[in-house]
């Protein structure tokens, strides 16, 4: 994994704006309608190399696939692992009966209502009934592939891969076969040690996209954080379990609040769970810094050794904002963190995906995203023309 | 006018929840339709001293009536000044200000896809035919008599009233009487004279609301930043000329980017404007601090100079997003202004009105609670 050696280097979380003949394949095979898969596979393919491209020509330094095969988080795992089932139902609002929710109850309900009707794939609830085994061969096969030739084609010095966390996966489904959730979480583990080694051993870095280790603590109005602090710390040991065999200088780590747009005055404050967050074995860390919930943490450094060698991509362009980040606040934000855990230990990133759910409707629309993705750039090399 | 003398005060930009039938009824009249003028009346005063109140109980220092009697600034102002006429769309000649005209032409996939809510929803536009002649009195008089009711026995340290400036009536009401736009712009300001003189009168402070000094920049894509100086001098001339006989120190000014949700990518920075801005005859100034495109700007204040005795007061909660601000960096916003031009001379405000901007009206609370509490972290650091 690079350094920001001599200039900040820019990357961002994974997920970016699909083009519109795949979100329409996407939606009709999400539909349970007949989708050719030669076709799929060639536009999947020929979208990979153009986001590739893309990324490359407006400055991004460690570039991903934009996660376009991926279609969700939760469908994406029911792809790839054996012994989940579904239910038929759907799966409740991820910020039903959570502390937002409870506070804030008519803003929930009138602006934030994902899931309703009959469940399609990409939100089904499923269940484990049987043993958790890897069975993504082919689709991981299909994805590194595609990434290979487009990053070749776009001569990328480094790519990132994301993939999602043991905890994540165990998060969204009920556990009808397993003892406990424990049992079920390292069954998980050790099935996606198959894809992440598979990620590495493709020649990239290896992104755990993990957003549940800080969202329990919102989504459990019961729980502490003393708590939520002690339920995270046995997460990460099993987050180290499934990389294990894995360099920690090929993984980076990726928390964030999941793509909730409301008022998120419960978010469990990174005072509370960095701490744990820098024992996962990785060697750098990306978490939600672009918005005004977060945005002060920085100060945290101050009194938070980094540990040496390791790397902060801090989000400095957000997914929460329709307006674009102006260059010159992206370079404060990283001279602040540049100040603290030096300038090579920095590089810019975002707070989120920008297309985690292949929709119509696109979370912000790809105009902006990329108008955004240009202002990292420019404001990256502000704080890098500052710096060095 | 405040200063901080002790601890950062607190106010917000203007417009506030109303209810929801409330609204129905203001928006009905603005459109011409039937209403109950004094079923109209007392529903204003029940929600302005409601609206006081919570003002109060969260902690706003300077506090306001929410603007619950304006649907918005284009109808309040055509029954406060004679000489409009409502033409169809399809009659309107040389008239087609847009405040996203820049962004526009860089997001076109975007607007597409999102048409503004504030693009021009209304059937027909108030066009200038006549002499301008001012007629609200009796309607600021029920705004004064309104907000003096819902102030009784209130404690709060300062109430202000908004008014709308020439400059931006003229980006919204065509002329199609006077022989030019500087004509125009300074009978609007004549005009005016009399809303801005009777709020003074009465008491309250006058918050200047000139939305347009930045936002004329979006509409008029063609013009250069010399250019723009040169157009926004002249609107700020005729403010001053309406200005002239109300002292400075009873005079706030607020101003922001148009405030729709948009890329706002090519705003002009307030650094190209600063000098014209604290041009304006106010001694309290407004500016939209909160937001990303903004954000950056504290550092304008390294080298622009605020006037002689003037207070600023940034927007450290803004309308931008429903994230809620955490209090730790509203104090750390306020902390950065009163480092560069002193604790007593820095309000904590919004970016514009949260009002009708966010996406429930429990948003815009929590974000003046955080206000509050942000500005209260920041004095703990400014007066230890």
């Amino acid at each position: 994994m690079r350094y920001s050696t001599d200039r900040i280097l820019t990357t961002h979380v994974g997920s970016l704006p699909r083009p519109k003949q795949l979100i329409d394949l996407m939606i009709a095979a999400d539909n349970g309608e007949n989708v050719d898969p030669a076709h799929y596979d060639a536009t999947l393919k020929q979208a990979v190399m153009e986001i590739v491209a893309k990324q490359s020509a407006l400055g991004v330094d460690v570039v991903d696939d934009g996660e376009l095969s991926k279609r969700g988080f939760a469908v994406y795992a029911h792809e790839r692992l054996a012994g989940l089932e579904p239910t038929g139902e759907p799966r409740p609002s991820p910020w039903s009966n959570s502390r937002e929710s409870n506070d804030f109850p008519e803003f929930y309900a009138t602006s934030r209502q994902p899931f309703s009707g009959a469940p399609t794939a990409s939100n089904m609830q499923m269940a484990c009934t049987g043993p958790i085994t890897y069975k993504g061969q082919e689709l991981l096969d299909r994805d590194l592939a595609n990434l290979t030739r487009a990053v070749a084609a776009a001569g990328a010095e480094e790519a990132f891969v994301p993939a999602i966390s043991p905890s994540d996966v165990v998060g969204n489904q009920l556990n009808e076969f397993y003892s406990d959730e424990e049992e079920f979480l390292y069954a998980v583990a050790d099935a996606l040690n198959v894809e992440y080694r598979a990620i590495v051993d493709a020649g990239f870095l290896l992104q755990i996209d993990d957003p549940r280790l800080i969202n329990y603590y919102v989504k459990n109005p019961d729980l502490s954080i003393a708590e939520c602090r002690k339920w995270a710390e046995q997460q990460v040991e099993a987050i180290n379990h499934s990389l294990k065999g894995i360099p920690e200088e090929n993984i980076r780590y990726h928390t964030c609040y999941g793509i909730n747009m409301g008022p998120r005055i419960h978010d469990m404050e990174m005072k509370d769970y960095m701490d744990i967050v820098l024992k996962i074995n990785a060697r750098a860390y990306s978490f939600e810094h672009g918005n005004p919930r977060h945005e002060h943490e920085w100060q945290l450094w101050e009194d938070l050794k980094l540990p040496d060698g390791k790397i902060l991509i801090p989000g400095v362009i957000t997914h929460a904002s329709l307006l674009v980040e102006h260059p010159e606040l992206i370079c404060q934000r990283l001279m602040r963190f540049a100040d603290i855990v030096g300038r090579e230990n920095v590089m810019a990133g975002g707070d989120c995906g920008f297309g985690t759910q292949a929709k119509a409707e696109p979370e912000v629309h790809p105009t902006i995203v990329w108008a955004k993705f240009d202002a990292m750039a420019k404001g990256a090399k502000l704080a890098t023309d500052k710096l060095w | 006018m405040l200063y901080s003398a002790d601890r950062i005060l607190t106010t917000h930009a203007g417009s506030l929840p109303r209810a929801d039938d409330l609204k129905a009824i203001v928006a009905g009249k603005a459109a011409g339709g039937e209403y109950d003028e004094a079923d109209l009346q007392a529903r204003l005063a029940a929600a302005v001293k409601d609206v006081v109140r919570r003002q109060a109980e969260a902690g706003i220092d300077s506090v306001n009536d929410g603007e619950i009697s304006k649907i918005n600034f284009t109808t309040y102002v055509r029954e406060r000044i004679a000489g409009f006429e409502l033409w169809d769309p399809e009659a309107r000649v040389n008239f087609s200000l847009d405040m996203t005209a820049r962004d526009r032409e860089k997001f076109s996939g975007y607007f597409e896809a999102n048409p503004m809510p504030f693009k021009r929803n209304v059937t027909k536009t108030p066009v200038c035919v006549d002499e301008l002649r001012y007629v609200g009195h009796d309607a600021v008089r029920g705004d004064i008599e309104i907000f003096k009711a819902a102030l009784d026995g209130v404690d709060v340290a300062e109430a202000y009233l908004p008014a709308v400036t020439p400059g931006t009536i003229e980006h919204w009401m065509p002329n199609e009487h006077y022989a030019d736009d500087e004509a125009f712009v300074y009978a609007i300001a004549e005009a005016m004279r009399e809303e801005y003189e009777a709020i003074v009168e009465a008491g309250f402070l006058l918050q200047i609301d000139d939305p347009d000094l930045p936002d004329g920049w979006n509409c008029l894509p063609g013009m250069s930043v010399s250019d723009y100086r040169k157009y926004a001098m002249v609107r700020v001339e005729a403010l001053n000329h309406a200005l002239r006989n109300i002292p400075p120190e009873k005079i706030r000014l607020h101003v922001c980017w148009g405030s729709f949700h948009g890329p706002h990518h090519d705003d002009i920075p307030l650094r190209d404007i600063a000098d014209i801005i604290f041009s304006v005859r106010a001694m309290s100034f407004s500016i939209e601090a909160s937001n990303p495109c903004h954000e950056h700007e504290w550092r304008v204040f390294e080298d622009v100079e605020l006037p002689d005795g003037a207070t600023l007061i940034p927007g450290v909660v803004g309308h931008c997003t429903d994230f809620i601000e955490h209090p730790d960096l509203v104090a750390e916003r306020l902390v950065r202004y009163a480092d560069l031009v002193g604790r007593e001379r820095v309000l904590a405000g919004t970016d514009c009105g949260l009002g009708h901007r966010v996406g429930h009206e429990s948003i815009c609370w929590a974000k003046l609670e955080s206000l509050v509490e942000g500005a209260a972290r920041a004095s703990r650091r400014l007066w230890r």
